[in-house]
């Protein structure tokens, strides 16, 4: 019988409006309603459908004190005292406004807003302009500011009072936060992305701004903050999301610009910016944005939903597609400068790197083990034997793989469990010269290696080694990577016994080695990580030495992001093209890692049916 | 002028960021000798790290230096290590 679906086809989904991808990640930026007076260094406090814009400066100060609902601005009652780089508190029916500058003068006025007029509070102690700000009208919280100061002071409704001092000094830093849970972050004298934290009796160190920058809007919680604009110099729009431990960044705002609003306005998942200004304007802007992530009601982006958009009238996909690969720094080897590892394994956050050789004295193969928690390495338990030069399973992890051969020929094997190194099964062949390796603990490959080079493969089984089909290419120092004894790959390395250089790429399907697409570089002690369809290569001797990466998609190499540094002998760790580690290396040895990542996110495109 | 040199110490994860790799160039040599990019991104990445400014010749000083010391360390290896593994060689700072 046929089924309905063959004749009339499948249903795709109808939308108004495309999915958005979940969370802060997925949020953006969009227009809101103009203020009514273009203006910087005002005032600004409440959340996105309820916000307070007071005082600035046009080209002199202004008392304007504009009400936000979501939609438009409306003028209120003015300040009654007109200054410019203010911080503000509280909501639109409790407010708070404080500091600022009346040039020359710096001021300690503070200004009560009760929903509809602002009437005069307690004085700052210390009189400044651009300065941190956040709280409640009953319970605010000011800091830093300029001339630059690291002066905090709390206000309990009537009166200012001081308290611990932020660690950094500065002015034009953003705030989030309460009294009790507040955020510092940004800042001028110097230029600075540094954040701090106030637990309501002192403020702490925490991750730096990925950019630093001065005169930029903040808001949000402690915990789940938002940063965005300013000047880093130039003016920028990038925002920066807080998890409560590090910036992230998020999509940019549309109107670059810096001198926003004092205090902390919005949340992270509804934030607002308003004001400030931009050559782009050029010069005051009245420009409102609003920072919105997907809700409970809206569409979420799935990779691989097709659906219809009623809008555009266009027919579209949601893919994952990927960014700029970069390496990055990451953590460095405990034990010291090393290279030519027995094995390194893993993925970019949980690796682990076995024996491997030191120049430095004493000088000689190595039984150090390390394993990498995404930050930092730490020694684990010896290999029995202190090698270097060998191989082992490649695609293992932090909890099992096996190390094999190395210094001096060794047929050796031993197995990691997590804990200890046990010896097991010795290879039919011994070999050193950093022969290929794949797979894992429990089914393996080895290939290649010793001097003068050989093509021949071992398949591990878990328990004993066997020889199985040849390289087409004898090779030594080279690369090999793959999940298991049925799907490697091998690459680069030296031939013919003189050294000379390769390019050759082989793909192993269990039972035959077949050539593929050459590196663009002939390479030999190069690094690599990866599997058969999926694989990085990086660094190794030309020569020059070199620090060349390139990107194996299962058909060819591409050329991608060079390591920060030259590098032969590295140690890699990773299963896919998009993230791995280079871990130590040479031949000025060292015992630093660089972690490579190629950034992935859902887009929505669209289809081509014509 | 293509570039700035300057020493710091790589602290690990974050010393630079895959951001700040795609922003300006960044290359780093024995010694803790980086060469960076001279746009307003490599500053910042400077100011970041503390790096302390080098002349162009000062810094391959350094280098020079680590790069005889790691070919003074190859030299008192064995014959039989010799033959396998090249001699490190002299590094120039672009």
């Amino acid at each position: 019988m046929t089924a309905y679906k063959t004749i009339k086809g499948f249903t795709v989904q109808s939308l108004a409006t495309d999915p958005l991808a979940s969370g802060v990640a997925g949020a953006t930026w969009s227009s809101g309603g103009n203020m009514n007076t273009a203006r910087r260094f005002t005032a600004g406090f409440g959340i996105q459908t309820a916000a307070i814009s007071a005082g600035g400066l046009t080209t002199t100060q202004v008392a304007n004190s504009e009400t936000y609902n979501g939609t438009s601005w409306s003028e209120g009652n003015d300040l009654a005292t007109a200054r410019q780089g203010l911080a503000g508190a509280g909501t639109t029916t409790a407010g708070l406004a404080f500091g600022g500058k009346i040039p020359p003068g710096r001021q300690v006025a503070t200004e009560e807003y009760g929903g509809t007029s602002w009437t005069s509070g307690g004085n700052l102690g210390t009189a400044r302009d651009v300065l941190g700000g956040c709280g409640t009208q009953t319970a605010g919280l000011a800091f830093g500011g300029d001339p630059t100061t690291a002066d905090t002071e709390e206000y309990n409704g009537s009166s200012w009072s001081e308290q611990n001092n932020l660690n950094t000094g500065r002015y034009g830093l953003a705030s989030a936060g309460i009294q009790t849970a507040a955020l510092a972050f940004g800042g001028e004298s110097p230029l600075t992305g540094k954040t701090e934290e106030y637990d309501g009796t002192s403020w702490t160190e925490v991750s730096d701004l990925n950019t630093a920058r001065q005169a930029l809007g903040g808001g949000g919680t402690s915990t789940l903050a938002l940063a965005f604009g300013g000047l880093s110099p130039p003016n920028t729009g990038i925002t920066e999301a807080w998890n409560g431990s590090s910036w992230t960044e998020v999509a940019d705002l549309a109107v670059a610009r810096h001198a926003l609003p004092g205090g902390s306005v919005g949340l992270q998942t509804a934030g607002l910016a308003f004001g400030g200004f931009s050559p782009a304007v050029p010069g005051n802007s009245n420009a409102t944005e609003e920072f919105t992530a997907a809700t409970i009601d809206d569409t979420i982006q799935n990779e691989g939903q097709v659906f219809y958009n009623t809008t555009s009238n266009t027919l579209k996909l949601t893919k994952l597609v990927f960014g700029t690969g970069a390496w990055s720094s990451g953590g460095t080897l405990a034990s010291g400068q090393r290279r030519n590892s027995v094995v390194s394994c893993g993925v970019q956050t949980a690796a682990l790197i076995a024996g491997g050789y030191r120049a430095t004295s004493p000088a000689g193969p190595t039984a150090f083990t390390e394993i990498y928690n995404g930050s930092s390495w730490s020694e684990v338990a010896d290999l029995n034997t202190a090698r270097a030069f060998g191989s082992g399973s490649t695609n293992g992890t932090t909890t099992a793989t096996i190390a094999v051969g190395g210094t001096g020929g060794l047929a050796l094997t031993e197995l990691w469990n997590g804990s200890g190194w046990t010896e097991v099964g010795d290879l039919n062949t011994g070999r050193n010269e950093d022969p290929g390796g794949s797979g894992t603990s429990t089914s393996a490959l080895v290939f290649g290696g010793n001097d003068p080079d050989i093509a021949n493969n071992e398949s591990w089984d878990g328990s004993s080694w066997t020889e199985v089909g040849d390289l087409n290419t004898a090779r030594k120092a080279l690369v090999g990577c793959g999940v298991d004894n049925t799907s490697a790959l091998a690459f680069g390395g030296s031939i013919d016994g003189s050294g000379t250089r390769t390019a050759n790429t082989e793909t192993w399907n269990g039972s035959s080695w077949t050539e593929v697409n050459n590196l663009n570089q002939a390479k030999s002690n190069l690094g690599g990580f990866g599997i058969s369809t999926s694989a990085i290569a990086f660094g190794g001797d030309t020569p020059p030495r070199t620090a060349n990466t390139e990107s194996w998609n299962g058909t060819s190499w591409t050329e991608v992001g060079n390591l920060a540094s030259v590098q032969q002998y590295g140690n890699g760790a990773g299963v896919s093209n998009t993230s791995g580690l280079a871990i130590g290396g040479g031949s000025v040895d060292r015992d630093t890692t660089e972690e490579w990542t190629v950034p992935s996110s859902n887009s929505n495109v669209s289809v081509d049916v014509d | 002028m293509a570039y700035k040199y300057i020493t710091a110490d790589n602290w690990g994860k974050d010393f630079f960021t895959h951001e700040e790799r795609t922003r300006f160039h960044l290359s780093g040599h024995p010694g803790n000798v980086w060469v960076v990019g001279n746009n307003l991104y490599g500053d910042q990445w400077i100011g970041k790290v503390s790096g302390v400014s080098k002349t162009q010749a000062e810094a391959q000083a350094i280098v020079d230096a680590e790069v005889q010391a790691a070919q003074a360390a190859w030299d008192a290896e064995s014959d039989d290590y010799k033959a396998t593994h090249p001699r490190p060689t002299d590094i120039t700072l672009p």
